[in-house]
Formats: C-alpha cells, sequence, structure tokens
C-alpha cells in the first residue's frame, strides 16, 4: 500500500504539531515565526509524504523538512536573534521564579547566543533526547560532526553562563551609588 | 586488554558522547574505570552533565493553542483555487454584512477615537502583513491618563487591523508613575488580569530601580499585582526597545 494513501501515517505527521514548535522555539524563533515554519513544514510533509521511504523515518524526516525550511528562511531573511536581550522577571512566586525561571531564562538566552549549526546539535541532543545518528539524518550531516558542534556547543555554553552568572554576581555585591550635590 | 582510557587520551567528544549514553559498552566501561583514577575526568564529566541538564530544563513547554487533531492548510493547487473562490465569497459577504451593519447600526469600532492620536498613527502604518511593536510609558501619577490607556488598549486589541495579533504591546510604569500601582481599584487590577491571561501579547512592566526606591520610602507595594513582570531599568528597555524599532507612546 502507497505511504501517501495512510491515512494513519498522516495523523502521526499532524500530531507531530506540538514538538516541531517546541523545536522551532528553542531554535530561538519567535511563536509567529514558529507558526509559519511548522505550518510549512506539515505541508510539505503532507505534500510529499509519497516520498518518505520508511514509515519508521517519519519523525526524523519531518524534522528534517523543518530544519531546510529554517535553513532557507535564515537565508531570506538577514537573521537577527528573536530572543529578548533585556530580561524581564517575573515577581510572583519570588523564591520559585527567581532560582527556576530565571535560570530557563539565562540559558535560553546563552543558547541563543550560540551559532545557529551548534544550537540545532545542541537543542535536538539536549531537549529532543535524539541519538547521535538521528541528528546526523536530521541536519544531513556525519556523526563526527554532531561529535564535534555538540562539544563545542557545550563548551561555549558553559563559558557564555559563567559570563553572566560572575556579572550577576558582581551587580548584586555591588554597592549602592549615591549622588552627592 | 586496555580498562581505561589515559587521561591525556580523553578527548571532549567522547566524554560528551560518555555523557549521552552514545559509547558502545567496552568504551562506556573504560571511561567508568578512567572518572575513578583521574578527579579531573570525574569534574569534566560532572560539568557536562550539569549543561545537559540545564539545556533539558529550558526545553519550551507545549504551546497550549495547538490543536494537534486540526489539519493543516494543505498548499495544493486544487485547494488553492478552492481557498480562493472561497475567500471571494467570504468576502462578498462581508462587505454586504460590513454595509448592512453600517447603514444599521454605526459602528463603534471604526469610530472609536483614541485619546493617545498616536496610536492611529501607528495603526495607519500598518498594513495586513506588517507587525508592530508599541511600548506604553507612564511615568505621571495620572489616574485619568492611567483609564484612558486601558480603554485604548482594550479597543487596540479588538481593532480589526491588529487581529491577528500583528501587535505586541508593553505597558511600562516607571518614575512618578509608579505610586498608581499602589493606588489601583478592584476593577483596573481585575482588567489587567483579564488582559494578561487572555492576551499574549501584552505585558506589563514595572521598573525595578523605582519599585526598589519605592518600597525603600513608603514600604508598600511589597507584591505587585499578578501579571506584572519587573525590568531592571526603565530606561535601558526604553533605548532597547527603540533601537529594535518599537513605537513609543509617553503616557
Amino acid at each position: 500500500m502507497p505511504l501517501w494513501g495512510n491515512k494513519k501515517l498522516h495523523q502521526r505527521v499532524v500530531a507531530l504539531t506540538p514538538r516541531l514548535h517546541i523545536i522551532a522555539r528553542s531554535w530561538g524563533c519567535s511563536p509567529d515565526l514558529c507558526d509559519d515554519l511548522v505550518q510549512e513544514t506539515l505541508a510539505t510533509a503532507l505534500n510529499k509524504i509519497s516520498q518518505l521511504r520508511k514509515e519508521a523515518a517519519l519523525e526524523v524526516w519531518v524534522i528534517r523538512i523543518l530544519t531546510n525550511s529554517h535553513r532557507l528562511y535564515l537565508r531570506q531573511h538577514k537573521y537577527l536573534s528573536p530572543l529578548d536581550s533585556h530580561e524581564l522577571i517575573d515577581e510572583l512566586d519570588p523564591q520559585h521564579s527567581l532560582d527556576a525561571q530565571q535560570t530557563i531564562d539565562m540559558v535560553r538566552a546563552a543558547i541563543g547566543l550560540l551559532s545557529d549549526e551548534q544550537r540545532k546539535v545542541l537543542t535536538l541532543v539536549d531537549m529532543e533526547s535524539f541519538s547521535y545518528q538521528k541528528v546526523a539524518e536530521i541536519l544531513d550531516i556525519k556523526i563526527g560532526t554532531v561529535m564535534s558542534r555538540l562539544s563545542r556547543a557545550r563548551a561555549q555554553l558553559r563559558k557564555i553562563i559563567n559570563d553572566i552568572s560572575a556579572r550577576t554576581n558582581r551587580t548584586e555585591t555591588q554597592p549602592d551609588l549615591w549622588r552627592v550635590k | 586488554m586496555k580498562t581505561s582510557f589515559d587521561a591525556d587520551n580523553v578527548s571532549d567528544e567522547l566524554l560528551n558522547a560518555f555523557v549521552d549514553n552514545e559509547l558502545d559498552r567496552k568504551e562506556h566501561l573504560q571511561l567508568l574505570q578512567t572518572q575513578l583514577k583521574y578527579p579531573a575526568i570525574h569534574l569534566r564529566i560532572c560539568e557536562l552533565r550539569q549543561i545537559k541538564e540545564l539545556v533539558s530544563s529550558a526545553r519550551h513547554q507545549e504551546p497550549s493553542n495547538h490543536d494537534s487533531s486540526q489539519q493543516p492548510r494543505a498548499r495544493t493547487r486544487k485547494n488553492r483555487s478552492m481557498a480562493a473562490s472561497l475567500m471571494i465569497l467570504v468576502t462578498i459577504g462581508t462587505i454586504v454584512f460590513i454595509a448592512q451593519a453600517a447603514w444599521l447600526k454605526p459602528d463603534n469600532t471604526a469610530r472609536y477615537r483614541y485619546a493617545y492620536p498616536q496610536i492611529k498613527v501607528v495603526l495607519n502604518k500598518l498594513d495586513a502583513r506588517n507587525k508592530t511593536n508599541i511600548v506604553f510609558h507612564i511615568n505621571k501619577n495620572n489616574v485619568h491618563s492611567l483609564e484612558a490607556l486601558f480603554t485604548d488598549i482594550q479597543r487596540l486589541l479588538i481593532d480589526p487591523r491588529t487581529e491577528n495579533k500583528n501587535i505586541r504591546i508593553e505597558v511600562l510604569t516607571s518614575g512618578p508613575g509608579l505610586p498608581l500601582l499602589d493606588t489601583l481599584s478592584e476593577k483596573h487590577l481585575k482588567l489587567i488580569q483579564q488582559l494578561y491571561t487572555q492576551h499574549e501579547n501584552i505585558s506589563f512592566i514595572v521598573c525595578k530601580q523605582t519599585l526598589t526606591k519605592f518600597r525603600k520610602e513608603t514600604k508598600r507595594l511589597q507584591q505587585l499585582p499578578k501579571g506584572m513582570v519587573l525590568t531592571a531599568s526603565a530606561p535601558e528597555l526604553i533605548k532597547l526597545r527603540r533601537a529594535q524599532g518599537w513605537n513609543y507612546i509617553h503616557i
């Protein structure tokens, strides 16, 4: 039976929507851009589903389409990091938000400072729990490249996070300055 | 057979693969032995695990407005032509409806006059595809200005030109405007919360510097109204937003 006639396969593609959205968000895309990219990806996947050779490879195949759509977008638009460089702090439930949400915001901001290549490998491995083999297939690169990019990404991320933490600690310990007239 | 690696031969790639459980059984055991032997390797592994944990914790949540059962637009030629025909019908229907509505009953949205005419200027510049951002800066302690602003924002959010959420709004309170937050009525608080929960494109921001000073002097406003976030410095945020091309409206 041809794959394109498989209704269940269509449903499986559509069911990937939230995950595609999360992946696109982790690459630093704004919610609007995520919607566009995911829409584009789903439309392409459903139109070209006859090109899918193995049903088991559906997930990797669809995420690969998302990667290509994102790459195309970056090529067409001058890339500006949509991640907000100005941190906004939620003051409600201070005990929790100060520790947890600020750390998450900081990590997201730090991920946003990585190169697009490093960010994609890092998020696919650490956030989406893909194996190196699958990441290599999604990004169409060799496993060795996945390993080196991941290694550089984590080293770079550690450096950025340390810098941010050091800066924050310095600001907190600085005394208030008063202008004396 | 070698039971562990030499400390100098352990590359970062190998350690990362160990952390990600990507090594085969033999290499995995060798590296376990190595980290027992060399504390520095153990430390590097711990750091990598920590980074992995951090990245994993920063994963975005599933968007709540996504209905996975909803079929996406299939961009086939047939569907496009059907969509085009449908759109023409809908457009004609809408025109007829609007014409009738305008004839029978005045359209409040179209006739609404914004208290802050700058909003109209921003909206006029807005076309269907364009996106725009506005930062409203409250730095006067005037409750009437605040009420006018709230009415404008409510209208702005239902304005046909911003229906597809191509607008992002930030309401920033700082300086002399901050005491207003201490005098907000139940009605205002409810409105803020309602706007905040119903519209993801609006944020209420308070200047942390002013708030700290206000709290020190008055011991009041120890808890901000729900839905409000802090920014370290209002002038810095304004500078940033202006650099990012936001429209700035002073209240």
